[in-house]
């Protein structure tokens, strides 16, 4: 099996062979021996670095994202990039919040650095072809909305304001909608809403289903019908109240963090595929012979339920240890 | 009918803060203690903290909290202090927090939440903000003889600049001062690996630990 019939057979819920899918993004940069503001700015680099990082550990799939700020950059917010860290917005631009009206959704083929990520697609299904899934990452509605308020201001805005926060919210999923869209488009196999502030540690349970919930629903429910093969929810932090709703929101493939607990995570939503919850810093941390043994402990407890992928809770670190994401892939494969 | 301290408490949980003011006000008035007042606050926090504890926490109700509890602090605790500095003078005495977001990170929301609890609780915080450079927040700590600098990070790659701030301490010989880290990115890291004095897993760990100390000097 190639890893992308694997994927499908986790999919079918009918795989004899475990899936190992470790959130490998910045982290190719290192291997592919870059800077990470190089890797974070060009489609090709990302995609070389990405083909590199898979071959040299074998993993099942390669992943197309940049950082958290494409969506936001793409809008007009200034950002500033490290020579060797992730980006940052140094002001959110929906400071005034009355200058929603006057913005439009971004144009993934123009604005910003999305058409150098969907470059970065077109040049890995060129060289996986129908073989390797790509995976897509996007951010979610939740995410996009903090980056372009600020946190702070977009969780008062929901207690104080709600009815513009669903402004914002309805703004940024249109955002999320069409770059997904175009994602697919352009080759992606499945994309991934990645939405941390959505995570039950952001907000409650009920603040997820009346405002996030419909939105999520809807753009799943896009992707799908332009062929995405599956879709992937990957909300970090605190996720076990909201993981019974995943499934209602039209998701295939729930990424669960550390801070949940695998066992449960499997009970609450077993029509899903879960894959996860390695802490990510244990990649940096810990020895490859705990690394396999953690995989191994997961896997025990996925025993008879199919519909599982290994890999790590979150995006492993940019100083993970080569030989924990081996130690990972081979004892996922043993 | 004339509201008492459980009101208070019951409304900064709540993050109800206009009605939080004006029962602290109506308290002042009808005759209860700044003191009385604040050990309100704190019974809030307290609440705050039991519900941490059982997982039942969320970012959104503990900033509602926080802004709640800092418009009493500002608008009513902080100025009745002002008319009677005298009487008041222990408050604000429990020690100097040096408080920012390190460099590489300009996530600032937890930082602020922290800054207002200890405020809350009476310690002096001198906040640097965002992206501040570990000589930074070493430079102001002596200057201010602060006894702890809190280092917010949200972010993985931050770790090598949160590591930095012990050693500079060390080469200033201010190894006194007490480093704490809080956080998401830092929540999964040892403080042996931050190099650190304390890891905070959410704020008011980093409460409790402070009022150990506080024990430990008492002692």
């Amino acid at each position: 099996m190639n890893p992308l019939q694997r994927l499908m057979a986790v999919l079918d819920n009918s795989s004899q062979e475990k899936l190992c899918m470790p959130l490998v993004f910045g982290y190719s940069a290192r291997i592919g021996e870059v800077k990470l503001k190089t890797y974070l700015r060009s489609g090709e680099c990302i995609a070389q670095c990405q083909i590199k990082a898979q071959e040299k550990f074998g993993y099942d799939a390669v992943f197309v994202f940049a950082d958290n700020c494409v969506e936001a950059e793409a809008i007009g917010s200034q950002v500033h990039f490290p020579e060797n860290a992730y980006p940052y917005i140094t002001r959110p631009f929906l400071e005034e919040f009355g200058k929603l009206k006057n913005v439009s959704i971004p144009d993934p083929y123009q604005d910003g650095r999305m058409p150098e990520i969907l470059k970065a697609v077109h040049y890995l299904r060129s060289y996986g072809g129908e073989g390797l899934p790509v995976v897509g990452v996007l951010l979610g509605p939740m995410s996009i909305a903090g980056q372009l308020l600020g946190l702070e201001r977009l969780l008062f805005l929901l207690i104080d304001t709600p009815h513009e926060f669903e402004k914002v919210i309805k703004y940024t999923s249109e955002i999320c909608l069409e770059f997904g869209l175009a994602l697919i488009k352009a080759g992606v196999h499945i994309p991934v809403l990645q939405d941390p502030s959505a995570s039950q540690s952001v907000i409650p349970k009920d603040v997820f289903v009346k405002y996030l919930f419909p939105s999520i629903h809807t753009i799943f429910a896009q992707f799908k019908s332009v062929g995405a093969l599956a879709t992937w929810l990957m909300i970090t932090g605190n996720t076990r109240d909201i993981l019974p709703y995943y499934s209602q929101c039209g998701t295939n493939i729930a990424n669960i963090d550390y801070e949940v607990n695998f066992k449960e995570a499997l009970s609450l939503a077993p029509e899903l595929v879960i894959a996860g919850n390695i802490k990510p810093y244990s990649f940096v941390k810990n020895t490859p012979q705990e690394i396999a043994t953690q995989a191994k402990e997961l896997m025990n407890l996925a025993v008879g339920n199919k519909r599982f992928i290994v890999g790590s809770g979150c995006e492993v670190p940019l100083d993970t240890k080569p030989e924990n994401l081996l130690a990972l892939v081979r004892a996922a494969r043993e | 009918m004339m509201r008492g301290v459980e009101a208070l408490i019951e409304n900064v949980i709540q993050g109800n803060c206009e009605e939080s003011v004006i029962i602290a006000r109506e308290l002042l008035s009808s005759g209860y203690s700044i003191k009385q007042v604040v050990e309100g606050l704190t019974k809030a926090l307290d609440s705050l903290d039991t519900k941490c504890n059982m997982n039942q926490f969320n970012l959104l109700e503990i900033l509602l909290a926080g802004r709640a509890l800092k418009e009493v602090v500002d608008g009513v605790v902080c100025k009745e202090i002002e008319k009677t500095p005298l009487e008041h003078g222990l408050f604000g005495q429990k020690g100097t927090f040096i408080l920012g977001s390190i460099q590489g990170d300009i996530h600032d929301l937890g930082k602020n939440i922290v800054a207002t609890l200890l405020r809350t609780i009476g310690y002096k915080v001198i906040d640097l903000g965002k992206d501040v450079p570990p000589a930074q927040f070493v430079e102001t700590a002596i200057r201010e003889k602060a006894d702890y600098i809190g280092i917010s990070s949200l972010i993985f790659s931050t770790v090598p600049n949160i590591r930095e701030v012990k050693r500079i301490l060390i080469e200033e010989n201010a190894q006194q001062i007490k480093v704490i880290a809080g956080g998401a990115a830092v929540k999964q890291v040892d403080k042996e690996d931050l190099n650190v004095d304390m890891v905070a897993h959410d704020a008011f760990e980093l409460l409790r630990f402070l009022q150990s100390l506080e024990g430990e000097v008492a002692r």
